[in-house]
């Protein structure tokens, strides 16, 4: 039986290179945008475009996106099925820590930022601990 | 599903990544469909079999029934009787 190579594929090195090179440009423009977001003085109440500007970080937040969707579409089934899967995992933890934010306060606990960070952040959590479970077998 | 792919991939002496690459799965997925852990589509059924020249059945085929049922439903009389 021929020995059983755990390098990667040519089809693997593919999909890494092509997905680095649609998510860098993405991460870097998100990066600058915040830096440039957190540095500036915003004030909505004062003139109504500064919540426009307070928007921009987004633009490449959907550019992300947009990287992570090609990469589902250029990986192969099970890779895809696999991405999808801890995608919709990411989801479900996101809504049940907002629904669980959102029952708090009325309970008076906690804030509503807070309870914003905290669904953010254990989505993307939940997501990279599915997709890093479901890809590392 | 049960499969003859870690099989024929010996005989052509092809490791897993030879075969993935000519495949243009990663190498997870063709462990996965080599243990069985995951039955690939008919497309790529497909593509297995063209690439083996085999058919799809000669590779692929259902694991055994684990539970036959021991009293079988007699056939019906006449039913399967050869034609005179």
């Amino acid at each position: 039986m021929p020995a059983t190579t755990t390098q990667k594929t040519a089809f693997e090195r593919k999909l890494d290179r092509e997905a680095f090179r649609d998510a860098l440009p993405a991460v870097v423009a998100l990066i600058v945008a915040h830096a440039v977001i957190s540095q500036v003085t915003l004030d909505a109440d004062k003139h109504w475009w500064h919540g426009t500007i307070a928007l921009i970080p987004t633009l490449p937040l959907i550019w992300l996106g947009w990287a992570q969707w090609r990469s589902i579409q250029r990986a192969d089934e099970l890779q895809r099925m696999s991405q999808l899967q801890a995608l919709a995992i990411g989801f479900a933890v996101s809504m049940i820590v907002a629904s669980a934010g959102g029952l708090l306060l009325v309970a008076s606990v906690g804030t509503g930022p807070m309870y914003l960070q905290l669904t953010f952040v254990t989505g993307i959590l939940a997501w990279a601990a599915a997709l890093f479970v479901k890809l590392s077998r | 599903m049960r499969n003859r792919l870690r099989e024929l991939r010996a005989i052509e002496r092809w490791s897993q990544a030879d075969l993935a690459d000519r495949l243009d799965v990663s190498r997870q997925t063709m462990n996965a469909l080599e243990t069985g852990r995951y039955d690939p589509s008919l497309p790529l059924a497909f593509k297995i079999a063209r690439l083996f020249q085999l058919g799809i059945d000669e590779i692929f085929f259902p694991d055994p029934d684990p539970d036959p049922d021991p009293d079988p439903e007699p056939e019906p009389v006449g039913g399967s009787e050869p034609v005179s």
